[in-house]
């Protein structure tokens, strides 16, 4: 009797358990065709926040980096202000975005120079940037502001100080006075190296 | 009829986010590849006119603090006087040779700390404690990295770390202390005028010469 009454109960747990089984199914099968939205909403608020966050840093630059120019470490603490910016990498010479001319073994080719291979001026940058002056300063004049001949350098770090002087005496020949390297700031030990310099020993 | 009540309110409430969730999700990657996470800082330098030319202060001629930086090591000509190589370095050399002349980079080839110590040892002196600027002159095959650097090391007066309320700089016995160090403060002002705590200078004006023959 007693094995029966527990076998009966058994049964009626057995039933209970399927009934609570099939219902958990149901109610699972429900959710998942019921529910067509996912929760989006909290990501679409992290999206929009990351996405105001670039918008604002990639405008607000004045300098861009070219690619092919690794630019070397400083202490220095001065931004960059809006101005004519000019890049020497291991490519070539370019004007804001323009090339201008190849350079070879990182010098300029002779015939490209005043004066061959010891000249100082080269003449297609120097053109270039005489038509560069002649814009500057018409901007300078509709706006009312004298004309100050500021240039921003962007050079690779492999630049040698030969083909950055020829560069500036051709800037300095026609008008531009004050420069400014452009350098990307870093710690006394990292000054001098670049980005992806070999490690320090 | 309630069910298709109940069903309009719901179809009025979902907006459909799909186009643009599809955008933003374009876009984001591609602004995070493009976007640099460094600070781009300037070093303003200036190159002497062609056509200028003799001193102006009563026909003595202007103090002058020259660095010549070649591909053994650094001279320095203080006012008239070239300084004679120390620390060891061969006589009749650079005042400061290579201390390291095996590394890869030739940025890590020069002696940085006897540069400094050089340099900061003839600001400590009076006369040319008021005097603001240097003269670099590189040989034609040195590069853009040594020049920064050699600019860095003389355009600001270091401390050893934790000496935030220092006033003046320091020479350092060691490469590590150099490395750590950090710029004394003053304030200064910046272009709008308005005041900011910026690095003393120890010879902030740099002046860029013609370069020398290479060796």
């Amino acid at each position: 009797m007693a094995t029966n009454i527990s076998a009966e109960k058994q049964r009626e747990m057995e039933a209970a358990l399927a009934d609570r089984i099939k219902a958990k199914r149901k109610a699972k099968r429900e959710t998942d065709t019921g529910s067509t939205a996912l929760g989006l909403n909290s990501m679409m608020d992290m999206m929009t926040i990351i996405l105001v966050f670039l918008l604002k840093s990639y405008g607000e630059e004045p300098i861009v980096i070219l690619p092919n120019t690794d630019v070397p470490l400083s202490v220095a603490e001065v931004l960059p202000k809006d101005m004519t910016v000019l890049t020497i990498n291991k490519e070539g010479i370019f004007l804001v975005r323009q090339r201008i001319l190849d350079i070879e073994d990182g010098k300029v080719p002779g015939n490209f120079k005043k004066g061959g291979e010891s000249g100082l001026i080269i003449e297609p940058l120097e053109n270039e940037l005489r038509k560069e002056v002649e814009k500057l300063k018409g901007i300078a004049n509709a706006s009312g502001k004298a004309f100050e001949g500021d240039m921003t350098i962007i050079a690779d770090q492999s630049t040698n100080y030969r083909l950055l002087v020829e560069v500036m005496q051709t800037a300095i020949g026609t008008e531009f006075k004050r420069f400014r390297f452009a350098v990307i700031q870093g710690s006394m030990a990292q000054s001098g190296r670049y980005a992806a310099a070999p490690a320090l020993n | 009829m309630a069910r298709v009540h109940v069903r309009k309110i719901e179809e009025a409430e979902g907006l459909n986010l799909t186009p643009i969730m599809n955008m933003v999700l374009v876009l984001i990657p591609l602004m995070l590849l493009n976007v640099v996470f460094m600070t781009i800082t300037v070093i303003e330098v200036t190159m002497p006119q062609r056509a200028a030319g003799a001193a102006q202060n009563n026909g003595e001629p202007p103090k002058r603090l020259q660095l010549f930086i070649s591909k053994q090591g650094f001279t320095i000509m203080e006012g008239t006087s070239i300084q004679v190589a120390k620390n060891g370095c061969p006589e009749g050399g650079p005042t400061i040779c290579l201390s390291n002349p095996e590394a890869e980079l030739d940025t890590d080839k020069h002696d940085w700390l006897s540069l400094y110590n050089a340099l900061m040892e003839i600001k400590m002196k009076p006369d040319w404690q008021d005097h603001e600027q240097i003269e670099i002159v590189a040989d034609s095959s040195v590069n853009f990295g040594v020049l920064v650097k050699a600019m860095d090391i003389s355009r600001y007066q270091l401390v050893g770390a934790g000496k935030d309320d220092a006033v003046k700089g320091e020479v350092f016995n060691s490469v590590g202390e150099l490395n750590e160090s950090r710029m004394v403060m003053a304030d200064g002002m910046d272009e709008n005028g308005n005041s900011v705590k910026m690095g003393l200078g120890m010879f902030p004006v740099v002046v860029l010469g013609l370069p020398t023959v290479t060796q």
